[in-house]
């Protein structure tokens, strides 16, 4: 459905993006993963047509869009900031494409009347977007950008104004509405739950590149490299790996907190050593350890009833050699 | 001594210094009540009673000369049609600087916007002065016309087209400064939303910036409105005499001592006035319109794509470059000519400094000068006191009376100029009890203090916001170390407010240093002030003169150069507009 051909983008004389491609196809839920400033927005900027790349094409549903404008792609784009039109009223914000599209009056009032009925807002039809709540802006900001029935939908960190709590009720409401309109959508945040909450496959990008693409599960459970271990759920690295790793190894290693059991594990494959409590972090259903052992900060999880252990203490800890995460290299 | 002769010294000390305060400030409150009773309500006192009042009673006669006639029937209509179209045409072109400043690539654009600021540092009887001069019958543009085009009429730059010209160009600095703000706040995601559902970068102009924005339109609008209606020294330089508007005919009725007629009219002018300035503020209560967006998208310009639009676009826009530019080039240039080339030249054959060196040594020409300078400088400083005082007052206590002054002190902001002239003529022409028994009209003083009544209002309005920001807990700190309220004023919050006082009082002195309405009406031999030299400047004939006048207006234009920087870099176009 999606499809970027060796995309550059610079801005001035700083490449933002660099021989990128990508391929999305119909009705993925994608997401574009990465920390500020790494190109992701970029990207979506690149596919609703918002900036023009100086190499490369961008080919959507089997046709060139490189140079088309935003506004002849068809593309639904939910902002950031939702950018709905301040002076309009969400009946208004919701009908603005079907009237740039001189759509019959009848016909506009009928399907602005079912999209905010199915988003729940039809109540607030007149009200001016500051009167809304954030999820409600959300909400409009949405079905404005469906209402033409654009079978493409891209999201710029549509969640990042909102509360945790409200935050995980859209992200739901963000993922029913893709699948029971068979949507194909991409999705940028750098919040690396939500990315693996929601969708599909994931791409998670650094400094203008795509480090590994793939499915959540293969990202958290094989990443390709440091910086996808590091970005991609909890890890902590380790500084020793005597006994871990083959003695010849040169590089870096990572272990997930939940790989870090407590105590002595008998049998072939885990190593077992001894690491000082730092602190112990109550978490509610869990108990985060933050252990010591030379240079090396460990994460190790607890089950919530954890508390007989004092900083300074020593915990006796065993990991996996398979669990442990290899990148040969420049340890530095 | 004793400890106890000690304390006894120490509390009649301070009873002492308590005792000098409270005489200080009631001494303070006392020279506020009076200057506000007697050169602002006793002044409209005596325009209302001169405009009613005929032998003890009420008469409306001077309405009915008025609507008698015709001169003053035609100035009215002149004065509203002129108003009108100035309306239409200032908007025009200054929705059209917007655009090409703030929404499109337009190639150039840093030399557009120095042009289109001209008006800025180029306005009131010096810029009309300057565009007289090269569009004039013997300007520097007309000479090239009439060179490409001999049959052309040489006098095209006079009556209303001149007038509407000069208008729609030089009352463009409300959108320059406001317009493009409030263009800059729209979140620029709306417009990407608007493209990302179809609409073309022109539509989303029209359907989406431009409604956010049309809250400062319409206060704009209103503002040129205001300054068309009161318009004087265009009409009266290069309107000649087939076109005259109501200030003009205010002057002209009063020169012919007729002031109950001069009176109503100024008062039709200032109900007009208060009308409009009662929308802006009703304009500005409404607030803007804001999405609840946290993180607004700076604006961004895009490209016009349509070959065809953007050669269209680029043309106009130099074009009003070539418009904007060519009068305070060749003032500036000119004002370095040799005055054999002054009104022959279309460029000068040489420069020197010879006319500065005339006009900066000469008694007859430096006078104006210093004239002007020192008047202002005397409002400036009077005025800046006085506000301090009051705003002081307003800021730190609650009390009816206080409300009372705050409107007091904001009365001139809805009085035309020439009003407040008429008002101080009529009020003081004889000798008042209330000035201690002196004749104002006719006297040095009545121009400082007529210029003082003009600037009333924007030095409380910005002294007094800025001492309402002041940090309250930095006075207690004071307070708790010891200091008095004299101490902590002097200490504390006057070198807080200094930056604020400062600019307040270069805007404030920039304003009057070339003041023409008022100081037409009031100037006698012993106080011509620049504004009035640079006008009969503008009308001569001499190529000496005009020479001085070209020295005086670029002289002006540098030094408000120079504050508009300042004021640029300390948010001037985030003022209230009614602070204008």
């Amino acid at each position: 459905m999606i499809t970027l051909e060796n995309i550059d983008i610079a801005y001035g004389s700083t490449p933002v993006l660099s021989d990128l491609s990508l391929h999305v196809p119909e009705g993925e839920f994608f997401t574009l993963l990465g920390p500020s400033g790494c190109g992701k927005s970029t990207l979506l900027r690149a596919i609703s047509g918002f900036v023009r790349p100086s190499r490369g094409r961008v080919i959507i549903d089997g046709r060139d869009m490189t140079a088309l404008a935003p506004e002849d792609r068809g593309i639904g784009v939910v902002f950031q900031n939702y950018a709905l039109f301040p002076h309009l009223s969400v009946y208004d914000n919701v009908a603005f494409g079907l009237r740039v599209a001189r759509t019959r009056k009848k016909e506009i009032e009928e399907r602005v009347s079912e999209a905010l009925e199915r988003i729940g807002v039809a109540d607030h039809a007149r009200k001016k977007p500051a009167e809304l709540s954030g999820g409600q802006q959300q909400r409009v900001a949405i079905a404005r950008a469906l209402i033409l029935g654009a079978k493409i939908l891209l999201l710029d960190e549509p969640l990042s104004n909102l509360d945790a709590k409200l935050r995980e009720a859209m992200r739901d409401e963000i993922r029913d509405i893709q699948q029971r309109l068979r949507l194909t959508t991409v999705y940028v945040t750098h919040d690396q739950a939500e990315a693996l909450a929601l969708s599909d496959r994931v791409a998670v990008m650094e400094a203008g590149h795509l480090c590994q693409v793939g499915p959540p599960r293969a990202l958290y459970t094989q990443p390709a490299t440091p910086f996808v271990c590091a970005f991609v759920g909890e890890s902590s690295r380790l500084a020793d790996t005597d006994g871990i790793a083959p003695a010849s190894f040169q590089g870096v290693a990572f272990v997930r907190p939940e790989d870090v059991h407590l105590g002595e594990k008998p049998g072939e494959g885990w190593v077992t050593f001894d690491a000082v409590l730092d602190r112990a972090v109550f978490q509610g259903a869990r108990v985060r350890l933050l252990l010591r052992r030379g240079d090396s900060l460990l994460l190790a999880d607890a089950p919530g009833y954890f508390d007989d252990r004092a900083p300074g203490e020593t915990v006796t800890v065993s990991i996996h050699a398979d669990k442990v995460h290899r990148y040969p290299g420049d340890p530095a | 001594m004793t400890d106890a002769v000690l304390a006894v010294g120490r509390v009649g000390s301070i009873r002492g210094t308590r005792m000098i305060r409270t005489t200080l400030f009631w001494a303070a409150v006392l020279v506020l009540a009076w200057a506000i009773v007697a050169f602002l309500y006793a002044p409209l006192a005596s325009v209302l009673g001169k405009a009613f009042l005929a032998e003890g009673r009420v008469t409306t006669e001077t309405i009915a000369r008025l609507a008698d006639s015709r001169n003053v029937r035609q100035a009215l209509w002149n004065t509203v049609w002129m108003t009108a179209a100035t309306l239409i045409t200032v908007n025009l072109v200054g929705l059209f600087q917007v655009v090409v400043l703030e929404f499109v690539n337009v190639r150039g654009s840093g030399f557009l916007k120095i042009a289109f600021a001209t008006p800025l540092v180029f306005s009131s009887v010096t810029a009309i002065t300057g565009y007289n001069f090269v569009y004039g019958d013997h300007g520097a543009v007309t000479e090239l016309l009439t060179w490409i085009f001999p049959e052309m009429e040489r006098r095209w730059f006079r009556g209303w087209p001149a007038v509407l010209i000069a208008h729609s160009f030089l009352m463009t600095h409300y959108h320059f400064l406001f317009l493009r703000a409030a263009v800059r706040r729209v979140d620029y995601s709306t417009v990407e939303a608007a493209r990302s559902l179809g609409a073309s970068p022109f539509t989303a102009l029209v359907r989406v910036v431009f409604p956010v924005v049309l809250p400062t339109v319409f206060a704009i609008s209103l503002l040129v409105l205001l300054s068309a209606l009161t318009s004087f020294a265009a009409p009266a330089i290069v309107g000649g005499r087939e076109f005259r508007m109501l200030n003009q005919m205010i002057l002209g009725l009063n020169s012919i001592r007729r002031a109950d007629m001069a009176a109503m009219l100024a008062l039709m002018l200032g109900a007009v006035s208060l009308i409009v300035f009662l929308a802006l503020r009703w304009i500005e209560s409404r607030g803007r319109y804001t999405g609840g967006v946290k993180t607004p998208v700076p604006m961004q310009r895009l490209d016009i794509r349509n070959r065809f639009a953007n050669t269209a676009v680029h043309a106009v826009a130099w074009a009003l470059f070539v418009i904007y530019a060519t009068p305070v080039v060749l003032t500036i240039l000119f004002s370095f000519a040799p005055s054999a080339s002054i009104a022959m030249d279309v460029l000068p054959s040489r420069l020197t400094l010879s006319n500065y060196v005339t006009v900066l040594t000469e008694s007859q020409t430096v006078e104006p000068l210093i004239n002007s300078a020192v008047m202002s400088l005397l409002a400036v400083g009077v005025v800046l006191a006085l506000s301090l005082f009051a705003s002081h007052l307003i800021a730190r206590y609650r009390h009816v009376s206080l409300a009372v002054l705050e409107f007091s002190l904001f009365i001139p902001w809805v009085l035309p100029s020439s009003l407040v002239a008429i008002g101080l003529i009529i009020a003081y022409d004889a000798s008042a009890p209330i000035l201690f028994g002196n004749v104002l009209l006719g006297s040095y003083a009545i121009l400082p203090i007529a210029y003082g009544i003009l600037i009333v209002p924007m030095m409380v309005r910005l002294i007094g916001a800025s001492m309402t920001g002041l940090d309250p807990t930095l006075d207690e700190a004071a307070r708790a170390l010891g200091a008095g309220p004299l101490e902590r004023f002097v200490r504390v919050t006057l070198p807080l407010l200094a930056p604020v006082l400062i600019l307040v009082s270069a805007l404030a002195f920039n304003d009057l240093i070339n003041e023409y309405t008022v100081s037409a009406f009031l100037y006698n031999p012993n106080n011509r002030p620049l504004g009035v030299a640079i006008a009969s400047m503008a009308a001569s004939s001499n190529p000496e003169q005009l020479a001085q006048g070209l020295v005086y207006a670029t002289l002006v234009m540098g030094f408000s150069f120079i504050i508009i920087l300042v004021a640029d870099r300390l948010g001037l176009g985030r003022a209230p507009l009614s602070a204008v």
